[in-house]
């Protein structure tokens, strides 16, 4: 099995587009170190290629150039490693909760008697009890979330990654959920790479956020985040620390085009 | 008006209970109303036969073929002939049930393959079913096994078309939800691909089994000596017309009465959140 922290060393992509002349250069020469157990934020405006970063990872996509590595081995596809929460869910409809919870530890191949002890404490710790049989469109948003993020941590991956998990939901039921997700991490001991457009959630969070800017998507600063551990969720409201912090990140991210006009 | 009759004495709540009671009748009757255009017309055509408005030879009328009906039955012949046809499309159906859900949803999954097989099953498709008899009675004589084989062909191109637009179809997403979590090409066909084609593939079947039912009654006519196409073809021989439509009345109803199954089945299976 592939071990060890992320190294993403000089990696661009490049997408070639519908027309010719159409290509896209998604990332430029992006190189990123990301330690175990750390929760790393990604943000930046929209077409920056945060997406592709992710699915990178994910082994989606394929750089045109350079390298993605976990440990010493170059990442060539998509692996149980690495579980990825993908935009807006993309939970099965036709399966019941329990069911999609399952879902990676059927393809793990787990015995039904070792399925069923593992969903149990997923839809615990992602407080869906009594809803199990129930399918996802008869689920709230927030519920639906859950059972991704259940589903995503069911096979016990090292890595998970989340493009923008709480983008659907409402500010109220995006705080508690970032709570929740926040007390999954710090037990886990996972790696949580995490795409985001709020600066809020990358910094209550993450332990660094990184910030792109776009044309051609490129990493344009990374933030190391110092806030002491546990989180407290007044952190958001009280903290002087979190306010220049949130100050400086929405600074670089209105500040983002202007360098790469002077060039 | 039958109210005033009533005595003075009767109790008023019986009255308004039967009074509901024929305007709920009346309601149930009107909104049945566009059924009753099947009896007029039968109607219709048995008075314009009656008043000799049309040649009763070429056209009988309803009761003529209602009693020649009756006489197919108890005799028993019309038992045994839908018998065979219903049993031949069974079979014909089912073989082409298997490979062209099978064959439609690998090649939707696989454009390398489907770029090679999808230019053989375009050549095919234009070619009707009629144009096959004759070669089906040179490879397998008359009887059963033709039929089969013409119904299967029939039936297989919607089946097969459905099957292969839903696989084709099958939203990225899930294929990388399947992707990441690292799933068996088994479990992808068993979670993923075929509850999320189920429906197409549920209707292409419907369609096809329609297609099976018309295929075998046209294999009857040519190459088989049993069956309801076989039984019409013989009331020509002998020119009995109301056995012609008696006969051709129960293919129609069964035909119908096919296609209603299968929508209660689509209807029974399909319940998940793309129905609501
Ligand atoms: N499959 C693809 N084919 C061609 N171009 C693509 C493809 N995927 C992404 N792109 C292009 O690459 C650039 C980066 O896209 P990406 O989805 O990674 O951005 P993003 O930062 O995730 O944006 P958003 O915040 O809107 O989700 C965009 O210009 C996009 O149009
Ligand atoms: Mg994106």
């Amino acid at each position: 099995m592939t071990a060890g922290p992320l190294s993403i060393d000089d990696v661009s992509k490049t997408y070639a587009g519908a027309r010719p002349n159409g290509a896209v250069r998604a990332l430029s020469r992006v190189s990123l170190d990301i330690g175990e157990g750390e929760f790393l934020s990604i943000i930046g405006p929209s077409g920056c290629g945060k997406t592709t970063l992710l699915n990178m990872i994910a082994g989606f996509v394929t750089p045109s150039t350079g390298v993605v590595r976990r440990g010493a081995v170059a990442i060539a596809g998509p692996g149980p490693d690495r579980t990825m929460m993908f935009q807006d869910y993309a939970l099965f409809p036709w399966l019941t909760v329990a069911d999609n919870i399952a879902f990676g530890l059927r393809a793990k191949g787990l015995s039904r008697r070792e399925r069923e002890t593992a969903v149990a404490r997923f839809v615990d710790l992602a407080r869906l009890k009594g809803f199990e049989d129930r399918l996802p469109h008869e689920l709230s948003g927030g519920m639906r979330q859950r059972v991704s993020v259940a589903r995503a941590l069911a096979p016990d991956p090292d890595i998970v990654l989340m493009d923008e998990p709480f983008a659907a939901l409402d500010s109220l039921t995006r705080d508690a959920l970032q709570e929740e997700l926040l007390a999954i991490w710090e037990r886990s001991g996972k790696t949580f790479v995490l795409v985001t457009h709020n600066i809020e959630e990358a910094l209550f969070l993450s332990d660094r956020v990184v910030v792109m800017a776009p044309r051609p998507g490129r990493i344009q600063t990374i933030v190391e985040i110092p806030l002491p551990r546990p989180r407290s969720p007044d952190l958001r409201t009280r903290d002087p620390v979190f306010m220049a912090l949130k100050q400086r990140l929405f600074d670089l991210l209105h500040d983002a085009p202007q360098p790469s006009e002077g060039r | 008006m039958s109210t005033s009759d009533l005595p003075a004495s009767s109790v008023p709540g019986v009255v308004t209970s039967a009074g509901k009671l024929s305007t709920l009748a009346a309601a149930a009757v009107w909104r049945g109303h566009h059924l009753a255009v099947v009896p007029a017309l039968l109607l219709l055509w048995e008075a314009a036969v009656r008043w000799g408005f049309v040649n009763a030879n070429l056209f009988p009328p309803p009761s003529a073929i209602l009693e020649a009906l009756h006489d197919l039955a108890s005799a028993g012949m019309l038992w045994s002939d839908l018998a065979a046809s219903v049993t031949r499309v069974g079979v014909g159906f089912s073989v082409a049930a298997v490979i062209a859900v099978s064959l439609g949803l690998a090649l939707g999954r696989l454009p390398a393959l489907a770029r090679y097989l999808l230019p053989i099953v375009e050549l095919v498709r234009p070619i009707s079913v009629i144009a096959w008899i004759p070669i089906a009675i040179l490879w397998f004589g008359l009887g059963d096994r033709p039929a089969w084989f013409l119904i299967a062909l029939g039936a297989f191109f919607p089946v097969f078309t459905n099957a292969y637009d839903a696989a084709r179809a099958l939203p990225d997403t899930y294929v990388r939800v399947a992707r990441c979590f690292g799933a068996s090409s088994g479990l992808f066909i068993r979670q993923v691909l075929i509850p999320a084609t189920l429906p197409q593939v549920l209707t292409g079947l419907r369609i096809g089994l329609g297609t099976g039912w018309t295929c075998v009654i046209a294999a009857e006519l040519i190459s088989s000596t049993s069956g309801l196409g076989y039984l019409i073809q013989m009331a020509r021989t002998t020119i009995e017309t109301e056995k012609v439509l008696a006969g051709m009345a129960v293919i129609g109803l069964v035909g119908f009465a096919m296609n209603r199954l299968m929508v209660a089945l689509e209807r029974a299976i399909v319940r998940g959140p793309r129905s609501r």
